[in-house]
């Protein structure tokens, strides 16, 4: 009938026939089937006729394909099959779409709550949805889709604001990740794959970000209740959680970061408190401070491990710690900067009969957290300079634990920081190394001239001047003794290098003296200068103070010093007339005779004098050359500039070594300017120029 | 004609001049005999004052040394003198008398008390020094800024007997005179981020912890 030519050609009537016939069909037979049919049974009927529509249809079509393939295409119609479908949607489907969403969700919320339902069926009623828009998801989204999520939303939001008073932030965190979990299983069972990012999403919102800030500060059981007990499963779930919602892992970084700024804020204060309510006893300050760096080191690697294992080492977690120990370590604690405590920190590791005893490991482990607690320090320069001179005791006293892990903290400063912080103290080491061959060559030299040997056993350690902290010595009247050992070093050195000169630094030396008392003869581990004092009782039984200050030419701080460590302290070696634990220059001194101990050797130690003050000062000088050489520095590439942005370059400039103060860099600028390395630019305001 | 008068004005002013070379000239004045013949010192400085009836303290003998381009307070050359009197353009003790007025006013211009002011550092300076004494300083300031009517001079002057009591720079010294120009007496517009020398900063802090000014942190 199609092929004919027209008037013959019966294509259009065969076409609208088919229409027709079609449209006869479903209201005979599908659309009073479904009438009055309900819930799950209307679902099945409907699924049932869906089917026999898809075979009968598709058979028909068959049975037309010639009028599909020529006239359907010649004159753009819908195909057969479609039209077929259409027919079924217009009829029966377009009525029936609301009561069949609701019914589905009906189903799945049933689901949800616990019960069995048919998931097949389920799942065939959304194809049809999916089928009968020819493919496209235009149905399904709009008829389905929506409404299932508004509904999803609902449901959600009821039970969220249930569980949210009932339960704890864990459980609540629980059971949303189950909710989660199951409702892509769901999409997985029976809805269409384009709908799960949707639904999770919507679900998250409900759960997750509308709760987030009920969730994080849920009284005894938050977030910070979580940090403080370390629940570091309950965190990770709380991250993963988070961390897919829209600024979820901020919200918790913030709570993060206060938890981290409080338990620093409240070490500082149990150590100010301690501090304060002690401050006489100056051994207790000064394991209070050591204290406390031993507590920061401690929160902090309690709070890395949360952001490491809990928080996916997450930048933004990371950036609160920086930022909460920025304060908590730039505040001073008992007296002492924190650099100046990490420096003694560092002093009581690497000593020999330090308070520390660690194991190789250990200690490299603590040097480690020792140089990240310094990356939080902003006065890197002055913890440096009170490591270099603890360094050169521990190295001049021969008391450093082992010269491998000095250079390993060393490298590790100088990794984070640059080598200038740590180029003088290299310069020591390598020193301390070369004195130790020289010292080889040197016994054999004395082993060969006998002379002018003194037949005493001693070392001499060559310093370089400008790598060592200074020292200060005087010219100290040595017994005739030591004079010769001098000498002979002098002598073997001038022969070896003749254009260096040797200043003697007699008040770092140690020596080793036997005295002899009425019960036994016992060795004395003495400074220099307290065995060049002992060494005078040789010649005389009494002795005054200022005879003994003329005999040895020795300043009065430093006379006062030493007679107090050997009369009147732990060990009294000698006598003091009148017996008190003052020394004035009117006092005698006599040997003591009866002295005694258990032990064959003893140290007899002499306190060292508080080089705090002079370290700052030097510090403080050095940063003035520090600061002045950076605004030269910059003027000179940049030739002119603004102030602020001089002032602002300069501070990142110097960033590294510490925090230069806002006015001490003008007071820099105005004596550069005073000393005509610049001049105030006359065209622009506020700016300077510099000055070749 | 004109040419001719003009020419005629011309030989009888370096006429002039020449008299003023003349010792006779020197020996009115009374500037002579002294030590240094080439040089006017403070006995001599303080007869001109006589001579012109103004007090040695009058801000016009300031304004009279800039002309001069005088190095030091109290001490003339001959030719710091004579250029000096050139550029004012007068040839006699009356003359310079009567130009007084005139010369005083020229504080009142801007631009030249600007030049003035900056003069006026290098020339109270003692000599070899770098900085300016705080006394003299002080005394300068309250010279040049009392027909100004600069309201904070007198905090100024206490502040800085009180916190600094050191010599004042250069620095510091040309800079006030943009600090009295352009900040207001409340010190709405003081920009502590600004360049200002340190001093003027601490001043602004004192003004402010002492309750003479109200600023908005």
């Amino acid at each position: 009938m199609c092929t004919q030519k027209p008037p013959n050609d019966y294509s259009k009537q065969l076409y609208e026939r088919y229409k027709e016939a079609l449209d006869d069909y479903i209201k005979s037979v599908v659309v009073p089937s479904l009438k009055g049919k309900h819930g799950e049974f209307l679902l099945r009927e409907l699924v049932g006729r869906w089917k026999n529509h898809k075979v009968m249809v598709r058979w028909l079509s068959r049975f037309f394909h010639y009028l599909d393939r020529y006239y359907v295409s010649r004159k753009l119609l819908l195909p057969l099959n479609e039209l077929g479908q259409s027919c079924f949607h217009d009829l029966v489907f377009k009525e029936l779409k609301t009561t069949l969403t609701l019914t589905l969700i009906d189903m799945i919320d049933a689901e949800r709550e616990g019960q069995l339902i048919d998931r097949a069926l389920v799942k065939d009623v959304i194809d049809i949805y999916v089928e009968i828009g020819w493919g496209s998801l235009g149905l399904y989204e709009g008829d389905f889709e929506q409404d299932f999520l508004n509904s999803t939303t609902d449901y959600y939001s009821k039970k969220a604001q249930a569980w949210i008073v009932e339960d704890s932030c864990p459980e609540y965190l629980l059971k949303a990740e189950e909710c989660l979990q199951k409702e892509k299983e769901r999409v997985g069972h029976y809805l269409h794959s384009k709908t799960e990012t949707k639904l999770l999403e919507d679900s998250l919102l409900e759960l997750i970000s509308r709760r987030a800030e009920q969730i994080l500060n849920k009284e005894n059981s938050g977030c910070r209740v979580l940090l403080l007990d370390g629940k570091t499963e309950d965190l990770s779930r709380m991250c993963r959680l988070f961390s897919r919602v829209e600024d979820g892992l901020f919200q918790l970084s913030k709570v993060f970061k206060e938890h981290v700024n409080e338990e620093g804020m409240s070490l500082l204060k149990s150590a100010t408190d301690a501090a304060n309510s002690k401050n006489e006893r100056k051994e207790i300050v000064g394991a209070l401070d050591q204290d406390f760096v031993r507590k920061v080191i401690e929160l902090h690697d309690k709070q890395q491990s949360y952001v490491i294992n809990c928080f996916q080492n997450n930048t933004v977690f990371h950036k609160a710690i920086k930022e909460a120990f920025e304060i908590i370590c730039n505040k001073e604690v008992a007296g002492c900067t924190s650099a100046e405590s990490l420096a003694t920190f560092c002093d009581n590791i690497l000593r020999k009969g330090g308070s520390e005893k660690l194991g190789d490991e250990a200690l490299e482990e603590t040097l480690e957290k020792v140089v990240t607690i310094l990356t939080y320090i902003s006065d890197r320069d002055l913890f440096v300079e009170f490591h270099r001179k603890k360094l050169g005791k521990r190295l001049l006293f021969d008391k450093s634990v082992n010269d491998e892990h000095e250079r390993s903290l060393l490298s590790k400063l100088k990794q984070y920081f640059g080598g200038q912080l740590t180029s003088k103290m290299e310069g020591m080491l390598g020193d301390m190394t070369r004195a130790r061959d020289q010292q080889a060559n040197f016994d054999e030299y004395m082993s060969q001239i006998t002379e002018s040997n003194p037949r005493v056993d001693f070392s001499v350690t060559v310093l370089t001047a400008g790598r060592w902290p200074t020292y200060k010595s005087s010219n100290i009247n040595l017994p005739s003794e030591m004079i010769k050992c001098v000498e002979a070093f002098k002598n073997y050195y001038d022969s070896k290098e003749k254009c260096k000169k040797l200043s003697w630094l007699y008040s770092m030396g140690n020596c080793n003296i036997v005295a002899k008392f009425d019960t036994k003869p016992i060795e004395l581990i003495v400074t220099t200068y307290q065995a060049a004092l002992l060494l005078l009782f040789n010649g005389a039984d009494r002795l005054s103070y200022s005879e003994i200050v003329t005999q040895l030419n020795l300043p009065d701080d430093d006379a006062l010093r030493l007679l107090h460590s050997l009369s009147c302290a732990k060990y009294k070696i000698l006598n003091k007339e009148p017996l008190n634990r003052t020394i004035s220059p009117n006092d005698i001194f006599l040997f003591n005779h009866k002295f005694t101990d258990k032990m064959r050797r003893i140290k007899v130690p002499l306190p060292p004098t508080d080089e705090k003050k002079k370290v700052v000062e030097d510090v403080n000088k050095d940063r003035r050359f520090s600061i002045d050489a950076a605004i030269v520095r910059i003027m000179k590439s940049r030739k002119v500039m603004g102030h602020q942005q001089l002032v602002v370059e300069c501070v990142e400039q110097l960033s590294r070594m510490f925090k230069p103060d806002v006015k001490l860099i003008k007071r820099r600028i105005e004596d550069l300017i005073s000393r005509e390395y610049l001049e105030r630019d006359l065209e622009t305001t506020n700016s300077y120029r510099y000055l070749a | 004609m004109y040419f001719l008068a003009s020419l005629l004005n011309r030989i009888i002013f370096s006429l002039v001049i020449l008299r003023f070379l003349t010792s006779d000239f020197m020996m009115d004045l009374g500037l002579l005999p002294e030590r240094d013949a080439d040089m006017i010192m403070v006995e001599g400085t303080s007869q001109l004052c006589n001579d012109l009836l103004v007090d040695p303290q009058d801000v016009v003998m300031l304004v009279i040394s800039w002309h001069m381009k005088a190095a030091t307070m109290c001490e003339f050359t001959r030719q710091e003198f004579f250029d000096g009197l050139q550029s004012i353009g007068v040839d006699s003790i009356e003359k310079l008398r009567e130009k007084l007025p005139s010369l005083r006013a020229e504080i009142k211009d801007d631009h030249k008390f600007r030049e003035i002011y900056n003069f006026a550092f290098a020339w109270a300076r003692e000599k070899g020094q770098k900085s300016l004494a705080l006394e003299t300083a002080i005394g300068m300031w309250r010279l040049l800024f009392d027909g100004r009517h600069w309201p904070l001079i007198d905090h100024w002057c206490q502040f800085l007997q009180v916190k600094h009591n050191k010599a004042i720079s250069r620095d510091t010294w040309s800079q006030l005179l943009e600090f009295v120009k352009t900040i207001d007496p409340q010190l709405t517009n003081y920009d502590e981020e600004g360049a200002w020398p340190y001093l003027i900063d601490e001043f602004v802090e004192y003004l402010t912890e002492n309750g003479c000014v109200q600023r908005r942190k």
